[in-house]
């Protein structure tokens, strides 16, 4: 049985993860997937900086080692550029924090992201190549270096143009929250057109604060300046508090779980990622997909609304509601899916090395469950996933539940 | 701020007073296995140099992650020409401190040796590398067959499915299906090792050409003996034949709750009796006593009240399983049972509501129950939740010695260590009694004892290292004999076996002559530490 494992919920200080450091028994359960699940020698390991760099440093078991060395006194160890790679290779993804709550209560990854936050203080993070990201964060208020008046301009391009409310001048009962990378990337777009799209055929009253969007500063959190990150929580928190709408949801894995997990309950909305929100709909018989999609569909849990949130159920409901879709299920799905490897700061610093790789092992299992279309519900995991798919000329299309559940839309 | 960890800062060989050696040692390595498999980075040694057990920390000084027969063949000639300790992990979950370099050296992490090479349904068995884990060799087993809708699977080691099987096997992992398939060492079929001085040695029929994964006896005396339960002191294994067994579809199990009414201390004679007379009836598949700690541990795990679990459950539970190829036979067993525990007067079968409830704690229903507890202990083992980490203290004795040595055993934990009403709070409990087995026929039984303690905790350690001083010499001196290799325990155990022990030491001489592998993990160099 699963349990709710507190994935990067309530970070405390290095120091206060000593004690459990010197808890962690070298069992090996955060190397792998819930022994109960395994399926097969391949597909059997579950966290990917440790499965790439194989040192036990990087394993969710060595980075305990690693705040019980530092935090001891006289410290053992002192920061360098190793411990800093250990550091900053982790995806955050909070697979070893799962499996290890199959028999204890460590927070492996608690620990490391606590770990992350000590490197900033010590000077030794984040990256060079996290610089650029965050301020263009402090300065445009988004990670693309974009301009502010740029953020709205997907929803009046494309083939599916529909008009949407604009949050910031009229009162909305829901309030869409596309963030950065759907706002502005050319390649995410349709995912913000998608949603727009289905939540009008709901008739859902929604709308979106466009060119008053801000970001919600989950990158700068996962790299570890949560000294910053507060400034734009703060600054975020006041603009969705004012628009009065009862939920705000999002289609990005990592906006979802920030807002969520990280805004607390300062944030009035009701925050709902958009499978679960649709999932309601169609429960509810608001939205009907009937028209076919004939694709061997495989789900990649993204680990922002698995790990982080619990939601696992809402997206396969929704795939297996659509006529055509042949659904196939890899080996490591929900609690022990494997990461892609895009998120943490990771696919930022480390694209070949880290995320492409650890992409391309997740790409080889959708593959041998015969599926033709990898899904997602998180920009980040496509965009990771569909660029390494395209490097490698594969024969599977990674593609958002978004656009799945549109094409099933009449 | 101290300076990162200076692997000269000890005096105790001639290599760790010469750095410049062993940046030397570090680049033959690394142009031997590859630059990115070696490192002596302080941040990579930092995460070896400690384990759950009493054995005091201590960093390698360099670390090598061999991808081959071949390349621990390398690693080992480089550590012999320059003379630096070689010490070996895998999932590094042990009880003994086998991996914690105690002279400092080369850690051979063999994580990147985790290929099943090949299973073979005839002869069943498997043949696997180092870091091949349990869970893993089960399942890749369980879709093979030795006929028709029989599965294959190894004998079960009872300990977590992320640990290694090979090292399990190795280091004595007790099977827990022993009374089907024998213990783990009888499942070994063949073994390749890389020796002291860096040969290539196979043992059993897998090393004879053309004769494969026979499961036989010879030709000639079997040396693979020498390399079980040795703490990795005649060389390093890097690939092992064991026998499979058959996962057998037909006979019925379940698994019934009993309650010893007799609260705690002097039950154990009357568990003695009532597995003497089970087990000699034969009746009995397994009975296998734990308690309510370890229940309510469990349910801790699931969320729920801790003290609320304590108080619906009774002291003692004693899982028993009955078996049988139908509904009948094990209905005739149940009956039997039944009059047994009439007789005894010492025990009920749990009702089914409390019976429900321990379930519902633990998050599971009785089929899953009885699968976990009994056939596949992979995420089972809920130790060391409360206090952090544990010492796992097990040996096999004669079931008439069970109830002295277990109260001797809580003197001395009462008197050291716990206070009396250690039962009524989870946050004071520190040791616990269980019954592993009875084997051979309710004669002997596996007496455990689950020492729990905190690491982090200096005040804790040196008491816990007191007691567990303590204990282990009373109950090696008391006749009993440890299951596997626990921390010290050889420094105990090995000496009292006379002649044997000499020898021993003339072959670790003789293979090792230069004292290269894993020292000080069992007293047979002669300037053990």
């Amino acid at each position: 049985m699963a349990r709710n494992a507190q994935i990067y919920k309530k970070i405390q200080p290095l120091h206060r993860y000593r004690d459990e450091a010197w808890k962690c028994l070298r069992c090996g359960l955060c190397r792998m997937v819930n022994p109960e699940h395994v399926k097969s020698p391949k597909w059997s390991n579950q966290c990917p900086s440790g499965t790439r760099f194989l040192f036990e440093a990087y394993f969710g078991s060595g980075k305990q080692e690693m705040v019980r060395a530092l935090t001891a006194n006289p410290p053992e160890l002192v920061m360098d550029s190793r411990l800093q790679h250990i550091i900053y290779t982790c995806v955050l993804c909070g697979a070893c924090q799962q499996t290890c709550n199959c028999t204890k209560d460590l927070e492996p990854c608690n620990a490391s992201v606590a770990l992350r936050e000590h490197a900033v203080r010590e000077g030794w993070g984040p990256l060079p190549e996290h610089e650029p990201l965050i301020k263009s964060i402090l300065n445009y208020d988004n990670p693309w270096l974009q301009p502010r008046a740029a953020r709205a301009k997907w929803a009046t391009r494309g083939d599916r143009k529909v008009k949407v409310k604009d949050a910031s001048k009229e009162q909305v009962e829901v309030l869409y929250y596309p963030g950065c990378t759907a706002s502005y990337d050319p390649g995410i777009q349709n995912v913000a057109r998608d949603v727009v799209r289905l939540l009008d055929a709901s008739r859902v009253d929604f709308g979106i604060l466009g060119k008053e969007e801000i970001c919600c500063g989950s990158t700068i959190l996962r790299v570890g300046d949560r000294e910053n990150f507060e400034g734009v929580r703060a600054k975020n928190m006041a603009r969705l508090n004012k628009t009065r709408a009862k939920r705000i949801v999002s289609a990005c894995a990592g906006c979802y779980s920030t807002l969520k997990n990280e805004y607390g309950e300062g944030l009035e909305p009701e925050v709902m990622h958009i499978v679960e929100f649709i999932d309601e709909l169609i429960q509810d018989g608001r939205l009907k997909p009937d028209r076919p999609v004939n694709r061997k569909v495989t789900y990649h849990d993204p680990c922002h609304i698995g790990r982080y949130c619990g939601v696992y159920d809402a997206p396969r409901r929704i795939l297996k509601s659509i006529p055509g879709i042949e659904f196939r299920e890899m080996e490591r799905i929900r609690e022990w899916a494997w990461c892609c490897a895009a998120g943490g700061g990771v696919r930022t610093a480390f694209p070949e090395k880290m995320a492409g790789w650890a992409a391309g092992l997740r790409l080889e299992e959708a593959i041998d469950t015969g599926a033709d279309t990898l899904v997602s519900a998180c920009p980040f995991c496509e965009q990771n996933l569909g660029e390494t798919a395209k490097a490698k000329t594969l024969d599977l299309e990674v593609v958002d539940i978004m656009k799945i559940l549109s094409d099933a839309v009449t | 701020m101290q300076a990162p960890f200076d692997p000269l800062s000890t005096e105790v060989t001639d290599f760790q007073q010469r750095e410049s050696l062993l940046r030397n040692v570090l680049e033959k390595i690394q142009q031997a296995i590859g630059e990115e498999y070696a490192s002596a980075d302080p941040a990579i040694l930092s995460s070896y140099s400690r384990d759950f057990t009493i054995t005091p920390l201590r960093r390698p000084n360099l670390v090598a992650l061999p991808g081959s027969t071949e390349d621990v063949q390398r690693i080992i000639r480089i550590a012999n020409e320059f003379r630096v300790p070689v010490y070996v992990l895998t999932s590094g979950f042990n009880h003994s401190g086998s991996f914690i370099a105690r002279r400092g050296g080369i850690m051979v992490d063999l994580k990147r040796m985790d290929r099943i090479l090949r299973i073979d349904e005839d002869s069943m068995t498997a043949t696997f590398e180092p870091y091949v884990r349990i869970a893993v060799l089960y399942e890749e087993c369980s879709k093979r067959f030795a006929c028709e809708d029989i599965t294959l699977r190894p004998a079960n080691p009872g300990t977590y499915g992320s640990a290694c099987m090979m090292s399990n096997v190795l280091s004595g992992g007790i099977a827990f299906i022993a009374l089907r398939s024998g213990s783990h060492p009888e499942s070994v079929v063949s073994m390749t090792f890389v020796t002291p001085e860096g040969e290539i040695l196979k043992t059993g029929p897998s090393g004879i050409p053309n004769v494969g994964d026979v499961p036989v006896l010879g030709p000639g005396p079997d040396v693979g003996g020498m390399f079980l339960a040795a703490e990795g002191n005649f060389g390093i294994c890097t690939e092992m034949t064991l026998k499979l067994f058959t996962e057998n579809p037909w006979p019925r199990d379940k698994l019934f709750l009993l309650n010893h009414v007799d609260e705690r201390e002097e039950g154990l004679e009357d568990v003695a009796d009532l597995f003497y007379d089970a087990t000699r009836d034969n009746f009995l598949q397994m009975l296998y006593k734990s308690s309510n700690r370890h229940s309510a541990q469990a349910a801790a795990m699931s969320g729920e009240d801790v003290g609320a679990i304590i108080e619906s459950l009774p002291a003692t539970i004693i899982y028993c399983v009955l078996t049988g190829l139908d509904e009948e036979e094990i209905e005739i067993k149940k009956k039997h049972l039944d009059r047994l525990l009439e007789t005894s007067g010492k025990f009920t079968e749990m009702p089914e509501i409390a019976k429900e409830l321990f379930f519902e704690a633990m998050g599971m229903d009785e089929k899953e129950a009885n699968r976990l507890l009994l056939k596949r202990m992979y995420t089972a083992a809920r130790v060391g939740w409360w206090r952090g980490s544990f010492q796992w203290m097990a040996y096999t004795v004669k079931m008439e010695k069970m109830a002295e040595l277990n109260r001797k055993f809580k003197a001395i934990t009462n008197r050291y260590w716990v206070s009396p009403d250690y039962y009524g709070s989870p946050v004071a409990t520190t040791t616990e009694t269980a019954l592993q087995g009875p084997f051979q026929y309710g004669r002997c039984v596996m007496l455990e004892f689950d020492f729990y303690w905190d690491p982090g905790n200096p005040e804790e350690v040196k008491r816990g290292t007191v007691v567990y001083e303590k204990l282990h010499r009373m109950m090696i001196e008391s006749g009993a004999i440890n299951c596997k290799v626990v921390s010290r325990s050889l420094e105990l155990q090995m000496p009292r076996l006379g002649e044997y022990f000499d020898i021993c030491k003339r072959l670790k001489k003789h293979m090792d002559p230069k004292g290269i592998m894993s020292p000080d993990t069992m007293p047979i160099m002669e300037d053990y530490i």
